[in-house]
């Protein structure tokens, strides 16, 4: 459950890409252990949202504070950032000329400075841990999609994050991968990993989340429970949304 | 919803030695800053090397007489550097054009060959090709050269194939030609003016049939056009003598224009293309409400682009040398064109030769009474011709696999026969593949011909080698070559470049 | 020729199958389908026995010299290299030999061919055979030689098919067994040809040494795992270069050389001094100092060429700054500190011992001019060339694709001024001019100019392709990888540098291919390469006058055996490796 101290702070956030402003002033924290889901409508800025989270973009205005140590410009802080905030993607990223355990381990060993022995053992654990010790050789073309994105997931929790971002995990999957792939998020979040995720699974934002963001327009037009957010929403673009996809 | 932000502070800068973008700028600026020091101590240890010498950098040889002859050209006794030079580069020209059209008639037959469900004209294209294009070209020349001289001696009698018409000897090949003569460029302007024309007439016959839907002969009108204005000037071209006050005008202009006048158009069309630069960055930026927000990265970005209009300026200014030579050169082009007309003067046109021989061994003026392929000229052709067909045999074949594998069925379910789909479905998307990297493979054909001073065929790096022998200025000459192959490349890229945004805006 | 040709082309590659019955059919689909066809091809057929009898009776007419070839291997071999000193060229053949074949064996290379294929090969040579019997306008013991082994071949390859049976398109043959078959034929071939029996010795050694070799390779793979061989290999391979033409065939005195007074200490202190700074910079704690100890290094790297100064000194502040630029990145742990400093050391140690051979002099005597020339200096310059342009070309690849405008524009202005200008510019450059840009005491050897000017050509060339590949990678891979805190270093090391070279092998083995062929320019600048050798040198010899067309073809299917077969060889190995076109 989440503690009080605030893990991420986002004050203000503006974003512009040339001309087009991505985001608005995105104003919230969040707290050590929270689990926040982000929806909203395709090109709301979701993603830029929590890219700027790991300074994969570059937030022009306001402020973002991540575990006590704000995103500027100074080298010291992004290298500490990115090695702390995890992140997955829709379209998992692997590198498809390393192999699993390679993909896993890289990080570890050359970013964490662990040996090789040391990292390899945790691979196998946290391979374990998503249900797929035994692709450890394989590479990632030789596996399905579902098994890809577990192997993503992994990869991000072999560097002991302490907060995990997920951008559309599931989008890229046939219905019957979901599911494996929603379990081992499910478990993640049980076991109090503080949870950044952008995804169409209202099942999962009912039963995981601790808040839910709505997004629209480079904006959060409503926050809230889950409870609060599925039964009584208060805004009309929130209702308008929730009808279309429910 | 509460707010636990933290007492908001202004936007906290790292030191200078971590922020990223500074050491991003730092490394760069460094980097340039060593390279301009490393090249001004070069700089400074060539003049030194030189004065040890007892030579020194200048680029007198190039006004003053060579003394030295070439084996081919239009002035083989060159009175200057400049001419020598000259020399070599139509040389170079002249086989690089003539290269250019006999490789893309062979390579597109072999490229068509090598795709041909025919057995034997498939093996033999892809046996061509694989062997060519595996044997050094130099290698090639070398022996087409070798070839060249085992062929029979030229005798005053009994030299053949067909004595007075054709000669195939040792001493070179010569057939009958027609020769530009002193009112051809006269005449040459009409042929432009033509060639405009038709062009007009051209899109004025297509609008018409757009128009009425009639059938409208745009090919017809604009090929009389053109043949209107030949014919027209043939007689007329006295007149257009008149094109010389221009060039005088012009060649006078730049031989008269104050160096400080010249020194600051240069200077602020530098500011200028800087400016422009600038400005079509931020305009890149710009949102409809006029949010530019410019990161660090973009004001360094302004930064370099304005230094380097500034430094443009400020060099044409402190190196007047610079100008000078722009000065000159203009002057020189527009008074030798100048040289080429006379208002109202008449004379011969083109005149027709027949090969002649002198003495055995010996064609009566080489080159003017037929045109002669001297063994150099045949050893650099062929090998270039034989070398760059088979690289462009390959890219014809590349593209035209590359359209039939999607296109075929869809031209064949439409019913169209397969020589039809071939003409109208084919060739034409294949084209537009083929053409950017034949484009390349000409550059590539053109850098070639600089094999030709194995075979001591006189073209631009034969010319340079020998002129550098003769006065020391081997540096100079150097920089002469690159810049004249740079000049030639940026042409042809242009050109392609050209193509390809036409070609783009067609598909959109 | 507007007729059916837009069949995928293995369509009409493929050859009869059957050699009776399927023969009429296939003539018939494949030669006379059409009216128009049929025409093309008796046109065709009648130009192909025109040329190839013009081409047999050149060959074999009177007057041609071919006994000139074998009479003169040396030169076209080494040139003008000592006889009595022959010896070490054979060495380094064989030091490259038995690399080659530990190579063959580690590497698995071979894997096994259809007895289709093979029949089919032999049926072609065989064919190849009669048709010179029939076609050669050429003594009689000849063609009927020509038409003996022809026979033989063309039967020996349908015997093959008709023992294979049903199993003719599965691939039972090993590869390795055909080569070693090749290499026997080319041994008998040896003995009968008239070259000194010195040589052919020494040739017999070599394929045996292959052989050997081979066999080790195999042993080796039983002891020592896979990823140990191959790295050591690649390591004795890139050692091999300067070991071959450092010190075994340029036969260093190092008598002259101040080993003691200066290389030695100025190698200790390196060592100690270097090794002592890379400890910290790996240590994982350096931080901003680090990063401003290896800039200082840099700088006194590259400052270092504008001062008088040891050679030896310049060389090991450059390995020490690339070291030192690697340190901060791949340290960090105690025992990657441990490999840092000891793989310092080792390349101090190797840097300092070429060096010192480097500037003794060469042992050779009777030798007049560069030491050593023919097929041997070309191979120099094409190796040497492309070892030293592959890391110039990354580097501008890397600079033309990075997101620093003044490296894209340095890189670009670079790579597009060397691709705008001929080759030819750039030798005469390098010849002429570079010495004269050089501080005074600077001399290079004309070999070394050569050298230098053929990879910086190519370096421009191969940047574009390596560009190509890096621009096919995918903002994904870039993206994961910054989001895992790895630094653009590692980035660049580990995820984007493999990719981007393993999707553009193709291109860089056509790369290669024009670099072994390019070297033949250096014939123009005067270094007595194969070319010149095969133009300038065995023609003008008093007894071997009028045979320039001879030794040029000869030269041509030397260059040709090499350039095709490389060619083919990267064929295969981008259909294993999947990568292609794009
Ligand atoms: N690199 C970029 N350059 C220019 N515009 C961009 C860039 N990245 C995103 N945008 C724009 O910013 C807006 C927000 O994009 P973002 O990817 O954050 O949307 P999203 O909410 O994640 O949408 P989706 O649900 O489709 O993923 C979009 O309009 C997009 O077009
Ligand atoms: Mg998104």
């Amino acid at each position: 459950m989440p503690g009080d101290k605030d893990i991420i702070i986002s004050d203000g956030v503006k974003k512009w890409f040339g001309d087009f402003q991505a985001l608005k002033g995105v104003t919230t924290n969040v707290k050590e252990g929270e689990v926040v889901v982000i929806i909203g409508p395709s090109g709301s800025g979701k993603s830029t949202f929590i890219r700027c989270i790991n300074r994969l973009e570059v937030h022009q205005e306001g402020r973002i504070v991540v575990d006590g140590v704000e995103l500027t410009n100074d080298l010291r802080n992004i290298e500490k950032i990115r090695s702390e905030v995890g992140m997955v993607f829709q379209q998992f990223n692997l590198f498809p000329h390393l192999t699993v355990m390679q993909n896993i381990t890289l990080a570890p060993i050359w970013v964490r400075k662990h040996t090789r022995a040391d990292a390899e053992e945790t691979a196998m654990a946290l391979l374990e841990r998503v249900g797929i010790p035994e692709q450890a050789d394989k590479f990632p073309g030789q596996l399905s999609g579902g098994q890809q994105q577990r192997v993503a997931i992994a990869r991000s929790l072999a560097m002991e994050p302490r907060i995990m971002l997920f951008d559309e995990p599931t989008s890229a999957l046939d219905p019957e991968m979901i599911k494996e792939v929603l379990d081992v998020m499910k478990e993640l979040a049980r076991s109090g990993m503080t949870m950044l995720v952008v995804t169409h699974e209202m099942g999962f934002a009912k039963e995981v989340a601790d808040r839910v963001l709505f997004f629209d327009y480079g904006n959060i037009v409503e926050a809230g429970t889950p409870e609060h957010f599925f039964t009584n929403p208060q805004h009309d673009r929130t209702k308008l949304f929730l009808s279309q996809i429910l | 919803m509460t707010q636990t932000v933290e007492p908001k502070e202004a936007h906290e800068r790292p030191p200078l030695w971590r922020d990223a973008t500074v050491l991003k700028w730092a490394a760069q600026i460094a980097v340039l800053i060593g390279l301009i020091f490393v090249g001004v101590v070069a700089v400074r240890s060539a003049a030194a090397n030189l004065e040890a010498q007892g030579l020194t950098f200048s680029w007198r040889f190039l006004s003053d007489a060579p003394g030295i002859q070439l084996s081919e050209g239009f002035a083989t006794l060159p009175s200057s550097g400049l001419e020598a030079i000259l020399v070599g580069v139509v040389n170079m020209l002249r086989v690089t054009a003539s290269g250019v059209v006999a490789a893309t008639i062979l390579g597109v037959i072999v490229g068509i060959a090598r795709l041909s469900s025919n057995w034997l004209v498939n093996k033999a294209s892809t046996v061509y090709v694989e062997t060519i294009r595996n044997v050094p070209l130099l290698l090639q020349i070398v022996f087409w050269f070798a070839v060249f001289g085992s062929l029979p001696s030229l005798e005053s009698e009994g030299s053949g194939p067909i004595e007075g018409w054709l000669y195939a000897t040792n001493k070179g090949l010569s057939i009958p030609w027609f020769f530009p003569r002193e009112a051809f460029w006269q005449w040459f302007v009409f042929v432009l003016a033509g060639a405009i024309a038709a062009r007009f007439a051209f899109r004025w016959r297509i609008r018409v049939l757009e128009q009425t839907g009639h059938e409208a002969h745009a090919v017809g009108y604009s090929l009389a056009a053109f043949l209107l204005f030949a014919v027209v000037g043939w007689f007329a071209h006295p007149i257009a003598g008149a094109m010389g006050w221009v060039f005088g005008g012009l060649s006078w202009l730049f031989g008269s224009v104050p160096l400080v006048l010249m020194q600051f158009v240069l200077a602020v069309a530098a500011v200028g293309l800087a400016a422009w630069w600038i400005k079509r960055f931020l305009d890149s930026l710009r949102s409809p409400a006029g949010l530019a927000r410019l990161t660090d990265d973009d004001i360094f970005r302004i930064g370099l682009a304005g230094a380097m209009g500034v430094v443009a300026a400020i060099v044409f200014f402190l190196v007047p040398g610079i100008t000078e030579g722009i000065n000159l050169g203009l002057e020189r082009l527009f008074e030798f064109w100048d040289s080429k007309f006379d208002f109202l003067r008449t004379g011969t046109v083109l005149e027709f030769g027949r090969p002649t021989v002198e003495s055995p061994g010996r064609f009566a003026g080489f080159g003017t009474t037929g045109m002669t392929m001297s063994g150099p000229f045949f050893g650099v052709w062929v090998g270039v011709t034989l070398y760059t067909a088979a690289f462009i045999a390959e890219i014809v074949r590349g593209g035209i696999l590359a359209v039939a594998k999607g296109q075929t069925e869809a031209g064949l379910a439409l019913g169209l026969k397969r020589s039809q789909l071939l003409r109208m479905i084919v060739l034409p998307q294949a084209f537009r593949i083929i053409l950017p990297p034949m484009g390349n493979q000409y550059l590539n054909l053109a850098k070639n011909t600089s094999l030709g001073i194995a075979v001591g065929y006189a073209e631009v790096v034969a010319v340079g080698q020998t002129l550098f022998n003769q006065t020391g200025a081997t540096i100079q000459v150097i920089l002469i070559w690159m810049g004249f192959y740079l000049l030639v490349s940026l042409i042809l890229s242009a050109i392609v470049n050209w193509y390809n945004r036409r070609v783009a805006l067609v598909e959109r | 020729m507007t007729e059916p040709f837009v069949n995928e082309i293995s369509e009409s590659e493929v050859a009869p199958d059957k050699p009776s019955a399927g023969a009429i059919r296939w003539a018939r689909e494949n030669l006379f389908s059409t009216f128009f066809n049929s025409v093309l091809s008796l046109l065709m057929l009648a130009l192909i026995v025109v040329f190839v009898r013009g081409l047999l009776s050149y060959v074999f007419a009177e007057e041609r010299l071919w006994n000139v070839i074998p009479r003169n291997m040396k030169l076209y071999w080494t040139e003008a290299y000592p006889v009595a000193e022959m010896t070490r060229t054979w060495v380094s053949l064989g030091i490259v030999l038995v690399l080659a074949g530990l190579s063959l064996a580690i590497w698995k290379v071979g894997g096994k061919t259809a007895p289709r294929q093979f029949g089919r090969t032999l049926t072609s040579i065989g064919i190849t055979g009669l048709v010179v019997a029939l076609l050669a306008d050429a003594p009689s013991g000849i063609r009927v030689g020509a038409a003996a082994v022809g026979a033989v071949l063309f039967l020996a390859g349908q015997a093959v098919r008709m023992m294979a049976g049903e199993r003719f398109t599965e691939e039972t043959i090993h590869i390795r067994s055909v080569l070693l078959g090749i290499l026997l034929i080319i041994g008998v071939i040896v003995w009968i040809l008239p070259i000194e029996t010195g040589t052919k010795t020494s040739l017999t050694i070599q394929g045996v040494l292959l052989i050997v070799s081979y066999l080790l390779g195999g042993v080796v793979l039983r002891v020592v795992s896979e990823g140990l061989a191959r790295g050591v290999l690649v390591g004795l391979w890139l050692l091999s270069l300067p070991v071959v033409y450092l010190v075994v065939q340029r036969a260093p005195v190092t008598a002259g050389v101040p080993v003691m007074s200066v290389f030695l200490p100025s190698a200790v202190a390196f060592i100690v001094l270097g090794g002592g700074l890379l400890w910290w910079m790996s240590s994982g704690k350096a931080g901003e100092g680090g990063r401003l100890a290896a800039g200082v290094v840099v700088i006194a790297a590259l400052g270092c060429w504008l001062v008088s100064m040891p050679m030896l000194v310049r060389f090991l502040l450059l390995a020490l700054a690339t070291f030192a630029l690697a340190a901060p990145t791949f340290g960090g742990t105690g025992k990657a500190q441990k490999n840092i400093v000891i793989a310092w050391s080792v390349a101090v140690l190797i840097t300092a011992y070429f060096m010192v051979m480097m500037q003794a002099e060469t042992g050779l005597v009777g030798l007049q001019g560069e030491f050593i020339g023919g097929l041997n200096l070309t191979f120099l310059l094409a190796v040497s060339g492309l070892v030293i342009s592959f890391p110039i070309g990354i580097m501008l690849a890397l600079g033309r694709t990075s997101s620093m405008p003044i490296f894209r524009l340095l890189s670009t202005g670079y790579i597009e001024t060397v691709r705008g200008v001929p080759l030819i510019t750039v030798l005469f450059f390098g010849n002429l001019v570079i010495n004269r840009f050089l501080p005074r005491e600077v001399e290079l050897d004309n070999i070394v100019k050569a050298i230098v000017a053929i990879a910086l050509f190519s370096a421009a060339y191969l940047a574009e392709n390596v560009r190509g590949g890096l621009q096919s990678i995918p903002k994904g891979q870039y993206e994961a990888a910054k989001a895992m805190g790895l630094s653009t270093v590692q980035m660049t090391v580990f995820i984007t540098l493999p990719q981007a070279l393993r999707s553009v092998i193709p291109a860089i083995v056509g790369q290669v291919i024009s670099l072994f062929k390019d070297t033949s320019l250096v014939a123009i600048i005067g270094l007595a390469d194969f070319l010149r050798v095969a133009r300038d040198i065995v023609p003008n010899q008093p007894a071997s006058l009028g045979s320039l067309q001879e030794s040029l073809l000869f030269a041509m299917v030397i260059y040709w055996i090499f350039t095709f077969n490389v060619s083919r060889a990267s064929l295969r190995l981008e259909r294993k490796l999947g990568v292609g076109e794009r």
